[in-house]
């Protein structure tokens, strides 16, 4: 090993250590005594701890000289915690850390007097920015991840409960044989619908219960038809996309039977990661295309904007998407991200994150279609062609 | 333990940091979002949560290309420090983000606030 890399090498836990100390005093002296000044403060201090410690195990405990002192027992388990077990725990403590920042800040507002209402400390321009988001034919996905917040946290015993109940009847749906066929073939498509009705009904702040999952099955023939629908283009959209990947992995698999190429070698390894790459790009731009403008049918015929039919409501759903694509797959990726995110802690966090996001989705779909009149039943919003 | 349990089990530990970092930075985004539009902050905290699951990606396909990768030592070495590089990169983000993000309260309450 060359003498800068060496020096590379050895300067590292240095560098970390400086690092997350500063992280921690960062944390302290930025957020205070708010909670998550006090998470991050104290994540990053021990990190700091673990990388103290783990520089001195490895530089005198667990010292490797021989093959042996690097493959015993004792050596990998120290690394593992030291390297994966602690970091992994204080990664987590800083993800909630970082998730309760803006509390915080609304805490040291408050500490410091900057009442909310308070326009000495107004910022030019936020209104008119806010005011923008709140025009029908236009969203705010942060705006939307606080009303879905807000909506989910005013109702969280129906919306847990409604989640619970679905998740428990589409496992049992989807894994008894013959059911699932059946449950596939009829049923999902409502009983999805039915957690669209309850995320609309908790965003405009409607008397709900969990009962509202079942919805769905008020309007079964709409709901079934949107379902397959759109099913059924994502079905074409994922077997055009799949032919670049397949078309490397034949042509791949015919050299190496040819004998001119083996399966572990970086030709083998790079033609297959090209044919993935162009699928992952086919994939994203196909879905993008045809399946975000249709985002909001569900959303649509839970409104009564779609005129008693199922391809209307398509029409109406991607009126609302038109110029909005690529913002709409961004949020909805992000969404879906955060919802899986709750998977961790034993899959608990999910009964949280999915109403969260279900109803956050709910709130966009709200902000672009403008809100229902008592009267006259619907505003049809225009799209947003400018912002201004 | 073998080479290859070793190997394995540092794999394992890589995907869990990994999958931790792609969820730091899909909450970061959450936030820096709720901030809008005085995020800067955020935005950085973001970043280097990506720069952190990018790294750690990075430091996966090199435990898992291992044995393959005999031959290519120079390109592993290379890898490896990029790798390592971009982490204290992230780690430097990590900093910048928390220093710039306690600004934003004043533009949250703000938002907050009912219109006058």
């Amino acid at each position: 090993m060359s003498e800068p890399l060496q020096l590379f090498y050895s300067s590292l836990p240095f560098v970390w250590l400086l690092i997350y100390v500063a992280a921690a005093v960062v944390s302290f002296v930025r957020l205070r005594t708010t909670l998550s000044g006090l998470i991050l403060g104290t994540a990053f201090s021990l990190r700091a701890v673990t990388v103290t410690v783990s520089f001195i195990a490895h530089t005198w405990v667990f010292k490797v000289t021989t093959m042996e002192d690097y493959t015993s027992p004792r050596r990998v388990i120290a690394t593992m915690i030291l390297s994966f077990g602690i970091p992994a725990l204080l990664l987590i403590a800083t993800i909630i850390g970082v998730a309760l920042i803006p509390r915080s800040l609304r805490q040291l507002a408050a500490r410091r007097g900057e009442a909310m209402g308070d326009t000495t400390i107004a910022t030019p321009g936020l209104e008119v920015s806010q005011g923008a988001a709140r025009q029908p034919g236009d969203f705010n996905l942060g705006l939307a991840l606080g009303e879905g917040w807000q909506a989910v946290t005013r109702h969280l015993g129906v919306a847990i409960g409604a989640v619970l109940i679905y998740l428990v009847l589409d496992l049992i749906g989807s894994f008894i044989p013959f059911v699932n066929i059946l449950y596939m073939l009829l049923i999902m498509g409502p009983f999805t619908a039915g957690l669209a009705i309850l995320g609309l009904k908790l965003v405009d702040g409607k008397q709900v219960s969990v009962g509202d999952v079942f919805g769905g099955f008020s309007q079964f023939g709409r709901y079934l038809g949107a379902f397959w629908l759109i099913f059924l283009i994502c079905i074409a959209v994922e077997l055009v996309a799949v032919i670049p990947v397949g078309a490397t992995l034949a042509v791949a698999a015919g050299l190496e039977d040819s004998g001119s190429l083996e399966a572990g070698d970086p030709t083998f390894v790079l033609l297959v990661a090209l044919g993935a790459l162009v699928t992952l790009a086919l994939l994203v731009i196909g879905l993008a295309l045809f399946v975000v403008p249709y985002t909001f049918t569900m959303f649509v015929i839970a409104d009564q904007r779609d005129k008693g039919s199922a391809v209307e409501a398509f029409r109406e759903s991607a009126r609302l998407a038109k110029g909005k694509r690529w913002r709409i797959a961004g949020s909805v990726l992000l969404l879906s991200l955060i919802a899986t995110a709750g998977m961790i802690a034993l899959c608990v966090g999910y009964l949280i994150t999915a109403p969260w996001m279900m109803c956050a989705m709910a709130s966009i779909y709200r902000q672009l279609a403008g809100p229902k009149t008592a009267d006259s039943g619907v505003i049809h919003a225009e799209p947003a062609t400018a912002a201004f | 333990m073998t080479f290859e349990e070793i190997g394995n089990l540092y794999s394992i530990g890589n995907i869990v940091v990994m999958i931790l970092t792609l969820v730091g930075f899909a909450v970061t985004v959450a936030v820096a979002l709720l901030l809008r539009p005085a995020n800067r902050g955020a935005w950085i905290l973001a970043g280097a949560f990506l720069l952190d699951f990018l790294s750690s990606v990075a430091l996966l396909v090199m435990n898992l290309a291992q044995d393959r990768w005999s031959e290519w030592a120079s390109a592993r070495e290379i890898l490896q420090v990029a790798s390592l590089l971009t982490e204290v990169v992230a780690g430097l983000g990590l900093l910048l983000g928390l220093a710039l993000i306690a600004p934003a309260r004043k533009q949250l309450v703000q938002r907050e606030a009912p219109h006058v």
